[in-house]
């Protein structure tokens, strides 16, 4: 039992030790890649050596031949599957953010670079494995995995890798990928009540007019680069004209932690994302309060992602827009 | 929204799915073609079971029914087992455990389900192949086990291929060509023993007929009908002439009365030496299995390449059973003189009759010795005997009933096959004092025109006898080859043609003719160098390699160590592209060209692909959106489609489009310039 522990322990450390990186894309190599027989190889292996021991009882050439044959079969099976990830190159990795409760889907995309087609390729994560994946020469595709639910905040998948049993599900090779973070917002309540200052409810919450300027980029927090963050927002969703409209002479809205109702951070955290939910679905700009940092307000789908994210690390240090 | 486990996209552990209809389908076929070769080496009722059980599974499979319950599974089996023990009074060896494998694979296919269980199933086809081969070695089971392997490989493969089965096949047929150089090595190279390290379970050669160590009335006759081959043999030089071609088996001294029976003395070595006169004769013998210990060995050899040993009565026996063919080389002397001092107990036992019988044939004998002067003379006298006397050559002679059955065949019937002239003229010559024996072997054999090899069929089974006389030791004597041509009955004269009894010639040399005489000539190679490929073909070859010296464990772990690499590198070179360094350069030419756009511009993401990212620069360059493209075209054809014209094209096409000079606008360098700064 002990040696067993051991050989595990270390075979953990080793696969997790040369874990293909972070950086994308990431090209898998012979020393990122591990195989070993699976239990049906073993059987694979038992009926050869079956014959073998067969052949050596009765001194039969023809079953020698059929022993030597289906051992050699096993081993270019080996060979085989090894190669369907070597040289596979994995473009990207990622998580959607989820709000609690529901399941994350983990994301790989792969492409394959060779002139023959890659079967069977999966990935696996929590004890789960993803459909098998066909990549034929030239071609890029996705394997999805579904995880299970987990509860608000950063969140770390380890022990995720790629693997193939293909062509005859003898051997299993498999590289190990490094950890990926995940964030999971907070479970939007689901009778919370009306956000203060929608349908009716002005006064309540602190709203007040915003003029049609970005003089609010400058209250961003101390130590961001100044305008960084507001550039990379329009420059990558060209939502340029929105933003002036959004902030086009109309009421603005603060969503306010401290203005929540109830005692229990999580419940209020909860109501402030069905809150964000609700004011991102009336369109109108909001910004949120929360204790220690705010977020300006504003709208669309890159606002409503910055401000749940910040609600899903709460209390946590908020790493801005990300 | 909250859904909670995604089941669309999960599955489950590799190999515990249910198979797809097509797998299933695929496994079964395989393992049907794997029981389809004992209809011929088992009774019928063992395949033809199997495949009933397999037709259930099929219909199951299409009518998409539930598999039988854990009753109806376990009565199948307790059903086979008792028809296993029925048929064939015995559990263990290779005849009754094959049955039984046989049933067992068929029942393992009408309990599985999922992917594993039918890949199980594919495995099993190997087995079934090996049980197949312990039962018949032909060559023709040989191809159509290699067919049976690719059936194999392909229900192997993985069942969620959306591949078609032209590609599937090719596939399949890639993987077993990649896997058959180290099979050879590894069948060359590995160790063979002189003997089993271990040995149980013979089998029940149902197929493979031979001499047996008992000799009744009509027990040759019965082999007679028989076409298949007993065991060629191919001479050095000229090939002995037919009437000296006898190659000798059982020897029968002891007789009942009806039935001959081999020496006591059997297990004992040979004391009396024999010597060889003339020149000597060497050949190389491909036996094929029979369950005997006898070899066959021309006359009496003075030299064979394989474990034997001659009994007393010059028998060769190889030190067991025989369930393989086998190959031997051996060194004979056409005439010798054998045992010039005959021992008092072996005289005696050669002179024994039983006493009270047949009392006509011991008043002949005593006749014929008073009215000669030597043994020689009686024997003369009694071949003559059966030469004039109206004997006939039948395959059909009656049953000869009684207590004085010579007597009546010798004094009545007169009809009879070689062994009632064997048994008779032994009893005659007892009878008349002189020491004699019956021998069973094989005589005569054709030539076959393709290779030279000499075939000798079970048709070529005869009886004979050896007298022994004063100053000449043991003489052969064939009295079946004194009856005249005339008196051959056509349904014997088969038998006989290629004895060297009868000097007729072969007149069939059809086309018929020719096409036996090279697929015979096929077979004879198959079974010399991969059936009978064994401890002395390999010593032989390790010689000339100059391996001889090594022990048999180092050169198995050298030769395993060198297979194995072999096979990585042939799959290596079977299954990777192959030309890397001709796509990396195709690659640099690309990634030049991306540069480029990238200085002017327009970076491709990491994550874009070269169709998408040609896209993308043809909606901001429409003026270069054709040469963008001709060049991603061009790109795509030499790096995934292994299109070499295309890298020449390539290059000529990004050197073209630099000459082309600067890049789009300068307001939308900028923008995209500054866009392409963030994506890094």
């Amino acid at each position: 039992m002990r040696v067993l522990h051991f050989l595990r322990h270390w075979m953990e450390r080793t696969t997790s030790r040369r874990s293909v990186g972070n950086r994308w894309p990431a090209t898998l190599t012979n020393r990122q890649i591990f195989i070993l027989p699976s239990a049906f190889g073993m059987t694979g292996a038992g009926v050869a050596l079956a014959l073998l021991l067969v052949a050596l009882n009765y001194q039969s050439s023809p079953v020698f031949l059929l022993a030597f044959f289906l051992g050699s079969l096993l081993q270019t099976a080996m060979v085989i599957t090894h190669q369907h990830l070597r040289g596979l190159v994995i473009n990207d990795v990622s998580v959607d953010p989820v709000f609690a409760g529901e399941a994350p889907r983990l994301h790989i995309r792969v492409s394959n670079q060779r002139r023959r087609a890659r079967h069977g390729l999966r990935c696996f994560g929590m004890e789960r494995s993803s459909r098998p994946l066909t990549l034929r020469p030239g071609n890029t595709g996705a394997m999805t995995l579904g995880l299970p639910a987990s509860g608000r905040g950063r969140q770390q998948l380890m022990r995720l890798g790629l693997a193939c049993t293909e062509p005859f599900g003898t051997f299993r090779a498999w590289s190990r990928l490094q950890p990926v973070d995940y964030i999971v917002y907070p479970r939007p309540a689901s009778n919370a009540p009306p956000p203060p200052g929608f349908a009716g409810h002005s006064g309540t919450g602190a709203t007040h007019a915003q003029p049609d300027d970005f003089a609010g980029l400058a209250r961003y927090r101390p130590g961001d680069r100044p305008g960084q963050i507001a550039w990379l927002a329009y420059a990558r969703s060209g939502e340029l004209e929105r933003k002036h409209f959004a902030g086009g002479g109309t009421r603005m809205h603060w969503l306010d932690f401290d203005e929540v109702p109830g005692a229990d951070t999580e419940k209020r955290l909860s109501i402030l994302t069905s809150w964000c939910l609700a004011a991102e679905h009336a369109q109108q700009p909001w910004g949120l309060r929360l204790p220690g940092h705010r977020i300006a307000p504003g709208n669309g789908p890159r606002h409503l992602a910055n401000c749940l994210r910040a609600l899903a690390l709460f209390p946590g240090p908020y790493d801005g827009d990300g | 929204m909250l859904a909670g486990r995604n089941k669309a996209l999960e599955a489950e552990r590799p190999g515990s799915e249910s198979a797809s209809p097509a797998q299933a389908h695929r496994a079964l076929i395989a393992l049907a073609a794997a029981t389809v070769p004992f209809f011929f080496s088992l009774p019928p009722w063992v395949a033809g079971g199997a495949l009933l059980i397999m037709g259930w599974r099929t219909l199951l499979l299409r009518a998409r029914r539930p598999l039988p319950g854990v009753i109806v599974k376990a009565v199948l089996i307790l059903l086979a087992l008792l028809a296993v023990v029925i048929s064939f009074r015995s559990f263990g060896g290779a005849t009754a455990g094959g049955a039984f494998l046989v049933i067992t694979a068929a029942l393992k296919s009408l309990e599985s389900r999922s992917v594993r269980d039918f890949r199980i199933v594919a495995l099993a086809c190997w087995l079934l192949l090996g049980a197949a081969f312990l039962l018949d070695q032909s060559l023709v089971l040989g191809i159509y086990a290699l067919f049976v392997a690719w059936l194999s490989v392909l229900a192997l493969q993985d069942v969620h291929e959306t591949l078609g089965w032209p590609a599937r096949s090719r596939m399949a047929g890639r993987i077993l060509v990649a896997a058959l150089p180290v099979a050879l090595i590894l069948f060359v190279m590995f160790p063979r023993l002189p003997a089993p390290l271990f040995r149980f379970g013979a089998p029940k050669l149902a197929s493979v007929s031979g001499l047996s160590d008992i000799l009744s009335p009509g027990s040759i006759a019965a082999l007679s009908q028989s076409n298949a081959i007993a065991f060629r043999v191919r001479f050095q030089g000229t090939v002995p002439e037919p009437a000296s071609r006898y190659f000798r088996g059982p020897v029968f001294t002891r007789f009942n009365g009806s039935t001959w029976l081999r020496n006591r003395d059997s297990h004992r070595h040979l004391t009396g030496q024999f010597k060889p006169r003339g020149t000597p004769v060497h050949y190389r013998v491909l036996e094929r299995a029979n369950g005997t210990r006898y070899l066959f060995a021309l006359a009496l050899p003075t030299r064979i390449a394989t474990p034997a040993r001659l009994t007393p009565d010059y028998e060769l026996l190889a030190p067991h059973r025989l369930w393989n063919d086998i190959a031997y080389s051996g060194v004979s002397f056409p005439h010798y003189t054998a045992q010039m001092q005959l021992p008092a107990a072996t005289r005696a036992a050669n002179l024994e009759l039983p006493p009270g019988i047949d009392p006509r044939t011991r008043g002949l004998a005593r006749q014929w010795r008073s009215a000669s002067e030597t043994p020689a003379g009686v024997v003369r006298r009694a071949l003559a005997w059966f030469r004039d006397k109206p004997f006939y050559y039948t395959l059909r002679p009656g049953r000869l009933m009684g207590r004085n059955q010579i007597d009546t065949f010798l004094f009545q019937t007169r009809r009879g096959f070689c062994e009632h002239y064997a048994s008779a003229f032994a009893v005659l010559m007892r009878a008349a004092g002189i020491p004699a024996r019956v021998v069973t072997g094989y005589a005569g054999g054709t030539i076959n025109p393709y290779d030279g090899w000499l075939v000798l069929r079970q048709s070529n089974a005869h009886a004979w006898d050896e007298v022994w006389l004063a100053g000449r030791g043991w003489v052969r004597v064939d009295p079946t080859s004194v009856i005249p041509a005339g008196r051959i009955e056509a349904s014997a004269a088969s038998a006989v043609t290629s004895s060297p009894v009868r000097h007729f010639r072969q007149l069939d040399t059809g086309f018929i003719w020719h096409v036996r005489n090279l697929w015979d000539a096929v077979n004879t190679t198959w079974t010399e160098y991969v059936v009978g490929y064994g401890h002395s073909l390999q010593n032989r070859l390790f010689e000339k390699l100059g391996l001889a010296g090594a022990g048999p464990v180092v050169t198995a772990l050298l030769m395993v160590a060198l297979a194995a690499m072999a096979g990585i590198l042939v799959a290596l070179l079977g299954f990777t592209h192959w030309r890397t360094r001709e796509k990396e350069a195709v690659k640099r030419v690309y990634l030049r060209w991306c540069r480029r756009l990238a200085r002017s511009g327009l970076a491709r993401s990491p994550s874009e692909g070269p169709v998408d990212f040609a896209a993308r620069v043809a909606r901001a360059w429409p003026e270069r959106a054709r040469a963008a493209e001709e060049i991603t075209r061009l790109y795509c054809a030499a790096r995934y489609g292994g299109d070499t014209a295309s890298t020449e094209a390539l290059k000529r096409r990004v050197r073209q489009w630099r000459q082309a000079g600067p890049g789009p606008a300068a307001t939308a360098r900028a923008r995209r310039g500054r866009s392409g700064k963030e994506s890094r």
